[in-house]
């Protein structure tokens, strides 16, 4: 559905609230950014209370830092959505004493992304295209009734939305997405029948010019700071021209450690090995769980190792994101949530890599 | 039934591995029963050592008996298992490598020419062929059962190389490292124990060993001065990576 031209709504936390709790009321189940001892997971919301309203995360190459700060943005934690749609173990299947296979089952009800950030948006959007034949992945999925995004008014110091196209405001997608201004305004807008009768049902009241003159600064302002990186097209053609250059790749991937920090905390990285449990009766259970490419057995099969060197690996996760996504599922595989830039423990900035990609081989 | 033969064997270290495999056996009936102790000096009184499906070999080799004991060793068994850190990359008495052998022995024992011990402290891959390396410190009893039951039915080990890393973001720990600037080996760490340090909020000591075939020594350096600077001296990480990656580090120095 088409947003109607400057159609806004005003509002404050209070009808955030209660949105919430309309959306509980009507049987769904609201995920999203829930705070659980010291850190911010991505999981089920059973309480308005459990949203990071009240924390500030700051965000540096290599460095997170969560902050009680009741006037503070909160971006987002190393837990992405992949942690509830594609989780990082999954039983596949068990196979009985008599070697009977038994296929496990998934259930659950029907939920609500509540708060979450365009790019985790965009990012399950991604999976939707690779993950579109994985039976798991589509049951989880196909639960969700309804999509509310909070647009990054102000982004963090690793986000590079802007660029990738994926943020830092809400793209299509949305049933609802909401922007929390200065003063404790919060601005709402639709993208869906469902959402307007939403916003109709909270009795929000349309908002001002002044007040959508304000907003359209923050989030342009937002858009700037995230867009310093140099156009996506050039950066696919520049990693293709790269790719022979052994010794670009050793210099820029030189402290990497190949921990696989950027490949868990991408929002869609996929990657899965297998594991089989045994019991001692004959007894077993498969299960997947996520696997880094970074990791020394990702690219080893029998006999062989297509990437037995550590800068191969890192190259592959810089041409995978940028080049070959795109090629395999038309989407570029980085939703630009700086993620891998923040969690890499040596502080190892993918921004600087494709800079300097483009900067040596760009036309 | 399906049976294991096993030979639990000890060299210098300090049994931690073998109570690992003790609670493991002991705690599943079904695995006991399948289970059969051909040798194993520290919990049984008749010992042979006769052929076996298993050798569990825990320590590192630190004396000439225990080297010719291993060769015999593996000369009987099908399967080799390095147990524990210290039969994988010598131990916390690798420590010792390269300090005047009769002052650490003086420090322990009152006569020092009761002990004979060689001036290397050995990880078993450098006596003998090793076939499964379980490292830990100690080992993780799970890992452990899951071998024995695989080899119970004609399987074995499918090695995954990564690093402590992986673990902690599939158990969602959020990383000490980045979000509490606590100084943290795990990411040049093997993976094993199932983030256990990070996950009450310490950083690991890298007690799986050094993952060499990711990390090598430019990378390791690197990796070092970012520790350093989250407050980790030198001395402190050197002293860990002696005790728990001894042969890791000559191997990465060897390369070069």
């Amino acid at each position: 559905m088409e947003q109607l031209p400057g159609t806004y709504f005003r509002g404050d936390v209070e009808n955030l609230r209660a949105l919430f709790n309309v959306i509980r009321s009507r049987g769904l189940e609201p995920i999203g950014y829930v705070i659980r001892g010291d850190a911010i997971y991505f999981g089920s919301l059973s309480s308005f209370e459990l949203l990071p309203l009240g924390l500030e995360d700051v965000q540096a190459p290599g460095s997170y830092r969560l902050y009680r700060n009741p006037s503070g943005f909160f971006r987002h934690s190393s837990s992405s959505p992949k942690y509830w749609f594609h989780p990082p173990v999954q039983r596949v299947l068990e196979v009985s004493e008599g070697f009977e296979v038994e296929a496990v089952q998934e259930g659950g009800g029907p939920v609500a992304l509540f708060g979450v950030k365009p790019c985790d948006v965009a990012s399950i959007e991604v999976l939707d295209r690779i993950l579109s034949s994985d039976d798991s992945f589509r049951s989880r999925r196909s639960r969700v009734a309804l999509v509310v995004v909070e647009e990054c008014t102000v982004p963090g110091a690793t986000c590079f939305c802007g660029t990738t196209g994926t943020g830092p405001s809400a793209r299509g997608g949305y049933d609802i997405a909401y922007a929390r201004l200065g003063g404790g305004l919060v601005l709402f807008k639709y993208g869906s029948e469902v959402g307007l009768k939403l916003i109709e049902e909270l009795g929000l009241t349309k908002a001002s010019e002044d007040e959508v003159a304000e907003y359209e600064r923050v989030m342009g302002r937002a858009r700037e700071a995230t867009s310093r990186l140099p156009k996506l097209q050039e950066v696919s053609r520049a990693l293709e021209r790269s790719l022979a250059d052994e010794a670009f790749w050793k210099e820029v991937s030189s402290r990497c450690v190949g921990c696989a920090n950027c490949n868990m905390v991408c929002p869609t990285c996929f990657c899965t090995e297998f594991v089989d449990y045994l019991e001692p009766s004959g007894r077993a259970r498969r299960v997947r769980q996520w696997f880094g490419c970074l990791s020394y057995t990702y690219g080893q099969v029998a006999g062989a190792h297509y990437r037995p060197e550590l800068y191969m690996r890192y190259r592959h996760f810089v041409l995978h994101k940028f080049l070959f996504y795109p090629k395999q599922v038309g989407l570029v595989g980085c939703v630009g949530c700086g993620r891998c830039v923040t969690w890499c423990p040596v502080g190892l900035d993918i921004r600087d890599v494709v800079s300097r990609v483009v900067a040596k081989y760009g036309s | 039934m399906r049976k294991v033969s096993v030979a639990v064997v000890k060299l210098t270290s300090c049994s931690g591995c073998i109570n690992e495999f003790l609670y493991a056996v002991a705690s599943s009936p079904e695995l006991l029963r399948r289970v059969t102790l051909v040798y194993a000096t520290e919990f049984q009184d008749l010992n042979t050592l006769e052929e076996v499906d298993v050798a569990l070999v825990e320590g590192s080799v630190a004396t000439q008996q225990q080297e010719e004991l291993v060769k015999s060793v593996r000369s009987r068994a099908r399967l080799v298992v390095a147990l524990g850190t210290c039969a994988v990359f010598g131990g916390v008495q690798a420590a010792r490598v390269g300090e005047d052998l009769r002052r650490v022995i003086l420090a322990s024992y009152p006569n020092p020419d009761f002990v004979s011990v060689l001036p290397e402290v050995r990880s078993l891959d450098r006596v003998v062929r090793v076939d499964v390396r379980l490292q830990g410190c100690p080992v993780n009893g799970d890992s452990l059962a899951r071998l024995l039951v695989k080899v119970i039915y004609g399987g074995g080990e499918v090695s995954i190389v990564e690093n402590a890393c992986s673990e902690c973001k599939r158990a969602g720990v959020q990383c000490v490292m980045v979000s509490k600037g606590v100084p943290c080996l795990g990411p040049v760490t093997f993976g094993g124990c199932g983030a256990l340090c990070p996950s009450f909020g310490r950083g690991c000591y890298g007690c799986y060993g050094l993952n060499t075939s990711l990390v090598d020594a430019e990378r390791l350096a690197k990796f070092l001065e970012v520790l350093e600077k989250m407050g980790m001296s030198r001395e402190d990480v050197n002293s860990l990576l002696k005790s728990f990656s001894y042969s890791a580090l000559a191997r990465l120095q060897a390369r070069g």
